[in-house]
């Protein structure tokens, strides 16, 4: 059996025990079916056999482009989706064993921020009635006990009391985003999975918030899952980091390792489209442009996920898809050019290596 | 030098109806792309940079907007002053606009090939089966894979980045001298925003095509643009060659973004923020209207003046009062520029 990387590595680092054991998660969403011809539809590997750690305290970043299965993992681990198989155990205890109505009593431990705070705040109720409305549903709490707590929570992300009275539509949208987190923090979770939570703000607010998620971490000790397409972003906030196509992870470990020396062709891509704001290194630094877009998942070629697009593919990357291979350092990467230490060609070169190469 | 502009915008402010009167969204953008050039219009949410581009266009909502004052000039002839119907053969031929989402932009119920055509017949008037050679031709040179097999087929069999490339095919098919292009990489992976800005760059190799690139990415400018505007609040705050603007900043607001951008430098550090939001058009302060974001701002001088756009150095203008009167020597750009001081202040967080 495949030892999950992440699992090996954690138990090699002798780290205290992982909050978050995610195991071979999978998850396929049918498209186009319940048609009138009662066909079934395609089966799309939205997450196919994912795992990870993460411990008490760090950030893991899941980075990936769209298709990549980074959000759906995210919804997996809060069984806002049923995962379809796999294991996810939280301080121990297996999440996926407990019923679904059991669970909701888990996710006190387990919340969520989403990208939008306009879609995810009520337009209707005020912004102390959002915040507080997770206490009143678990603790039943008093409307004088909630009114406390509520500016308790306000205070804490930077907001001010009499912000409470408000509507969201009276906020900004980093104000918005703030409240969001106020909210799910109002049960003190222990595991916060941020999906794309700076993406709508401008980059003078986002900073404030990513600033705030930071402080928030040190003082409630809080472990975060930070998923993102922005890979700045992302390193920024990440201890270690995850690179997700079509579905698996395809690269993981520190985050200096994957962003300094990564390994799997598409990190290598990907990190070098990312346009630097200096003309004068982003001019010059060596591009590799991949050709193609990312297959439909419906569809994922055979071999490696990454082949269609891969610069250095060889034959061995059309017939065998290549697993993710620990390193026992915490490390693990899946291409086949990839294996023992010998990479072809570990650092992005310049036009040998790569089809298109656009030069400044 | 400005004389030869393809594009001269000056002195355009555009009004937009509301419950409480005419709001003034733009007040006062000024811009020129010289021909074959790249420009960046540059800004966060509510700075007024796509009613720019929409203004340029001719494309603002007749009845729920209003151009008070100002020029729109391509190639010295005033756009303002010409009708609806006197422009529309401009468009497609002379400048052509592509926008953030393609698929809003593409018919469902046509065609891409249909869709390509019909622009070349509208505005050059040739057949259809020339126009239809033409749409052929131009996915081509897009890079769409096997065009002429694509052209039969309907938008929504495109991923999204072809999408951009089929947008961009009907752009360029009547060879236009400028592209005025709407975040077109915003709603993109990066692996494909890089590929799009790669055909740009080499259509306008080819071609000698003018961009004017709307934009919130800085990244992006330093990729792709000569120049740039900075727009805060509905005005222009600084405008400069890209390399310039990027190594000395000579606007408080410019230094704020740059910083506030994430980069390798910064990790295990705080980032730094703008404090506060863009002023409503109806609630602008008094002076400058970055003055209660700006750390630079002094009382009695920057919440009471308002300050012009004009040049501080060669060609590079500033709408600063402090910069203009060189009481601000340098404005840090990076946060290379404070790592030092900030060192100090480092949690103790192993990353």
């Amino acid at each position: 059996m495949r030892q999950p990387a992440a699992a090996q590595a954690t138990s090699a680092a002798a780290e205290p025990a992982p909050l978050l054991e995610v195991e071979d998660l999978r998850k396929s969403f049918r498209r186009g079916g319940g048609s009138l011809l009662g066909r079934r539809g395609t089966a799309v590997r939205a997450v196919d056999g994912v795992s990870f750690t993460i411990r008490a305290g760090e950030t893991l970043g899941i980075v990936g482009e769209s298709g990549s299965g980074k959000s759906t993992t995210g919804r997996l681990l809060l069984r806002l989706l049923e995962p379809d198989s796999g294991r996810l155990r939280f301080d121990g205890q297996d999440l996926l064993i407990e019923s679904r109505s059991a669970f909701r009593h888990r996710r006190r431990d387990l919340q969520m921020i989403f990208q939008d705070p306009y879609a995810s705040l009520d337009p209707t109720k005020t912004i102390g009635a959002s915040v507080t409305e997770p206490l009143r549903i678990f603790e039943k709490t008093t409307r004088r006990e909630s009114e406390n707590r509520g500016s308790e929570l306000l205070s804490l992300v930077g907001l001010r009391p009499d912000h409470l009275g408000r509507y969201p539509s009276e906020m900004s949208g980093g104000q918005r985003q703030r409240v969001a987190i106020a909210r799910a923090l109002s049960l003190a979770p222990r595991l916060l999975v941020a999906d794309e939570a700076v993406s709508a703000l401008d980059v003078s607010t986002q900073s404030d918030v990513l600033n705030l998620m930071r402080r928030l971490q040190r003082e409630l000790d809080l472990t975060y899952l930070f998923i993102s397409h922005n890979l700045s972003v992302v390193r920024h906030m990440s201890d270690r980091i995850a690179v997700m196509y079509l579905g698996r992870i395809v690269e993981i470990g520190p985050a200096d390792q994957v962003y300094l020396q990564p390994r799997h062709p598409y990190t290598r891509a990907l990190l070098s489209a990312i346009p630097v704001p200096d003309p004068l290194i982003q001019r010059t630094r060596p591009r590799i442009v991949l050709t193609g877009d990312v297959p439909d998942p419906a569809h994922p070629p055979q071999g490696c996920n990454f082949v269609t697009r891969c610069p250095h593919a060889v034959p061995v990357c059309h017939e065998v898809d290549p697993v993710l291979e620990p390193d026992g350092g915490g490390y693990a990467v899946a291409c086949h050019l990839s294996e023992g230490q010998e990479t072809p060609d570990r650092t992005p070169r310049s036009s040998a290596a790569a089809p298109t190469q656009t030069g400044p | 030098m400005s004389s030869e502009a393809l594009l001269r915008i000056r002195d355009l402010r555009v009004e937009f109806a509301s419950d409480d009167g005419w709001q003034r969204v733009v007040d006062g953008a000024h811009l020129d792309v010289q021909p074959g050039g790249a420009r960046a219009l540059v800004g966060e949410s509510g700075s007024g940079k796509t009613v720019t581009a929409l203004a340029a266009m001719g494309l603002l909502p007749r009845r729920h907007s209003r151009i008070p004052t100002g020029r729109i000039e391509l190639a010295g002839q005033n756009l303002l002053d010409l009708s609806d119907r006197q422009l529309r053969p401009l468009r497609g031929t002379e400048l052509a606009m592509i926008f953030q989402e393609p698929m809003t932009s593409l018919n469902p119920a046509y065609t891409v090939g249909e869709q390509i055509a019909e622009t070349v017949r509208v505005h050059t008037g040739a057949s259809r089966k020339d126009a239809w050679r033409r749409a052929v031709e131009v996915l081509g040179e897009v890079g769409i894979p096997a065009a002429a097999r694509r052209a039969l087929e309907y938008p929504h069999t495109f991923s999204g980045g072809m999408r951009q490339r089929v947008m961009i095919a009907m752009a360029i098919s009547c060879r236009p001298k400028l592209l005025i292009a709407d975040e077109p990489t915003t709603a993109l992976d990066v692996t494909v925003q890089a590929s799009i800005l790669a055909l740009l760059r080499e259509l306008q190799e080819t071609t000698s095509m003018a961009v004017l690139l709307v934009t919130h990415d800085l990244g992006v400018v330093a990729d792709f643009c000569d120049d740039v505007t900075v727009m805060y609040a509905g005005q222009p705050v600084e405008e400069a060659d890209t390399v310039e603007l990027f190594g000395s900043p000579r606007h408080p607001y410019t230094s704020g973004l740059l910083q506030a951008m994430p980069q390798a430098a910064h990790t295990g550090l705080d980032l730094s923020s703008i404090p506060g939001v863009v002023p409503r058009a109806d609630r602008m302060p008094p002076g400058c209207r970055f003055h209660p974001r700006c750390s630079h701002a002094q009382e009695g001088l920057c919440d009471i003046a308002e300050p012009d756009l004009v040049p501080v150095d060669g060609a590079h203008t500033s709408r600063c009062l402090r910069i203009q009167r060189g009481e601000i020597d340098e404005l840090s750009r990076t946060v290379d520029d404070r790592v030092g001081a900030a060192r100090a202040d480092l949690d103790g967080r192993t990353l």
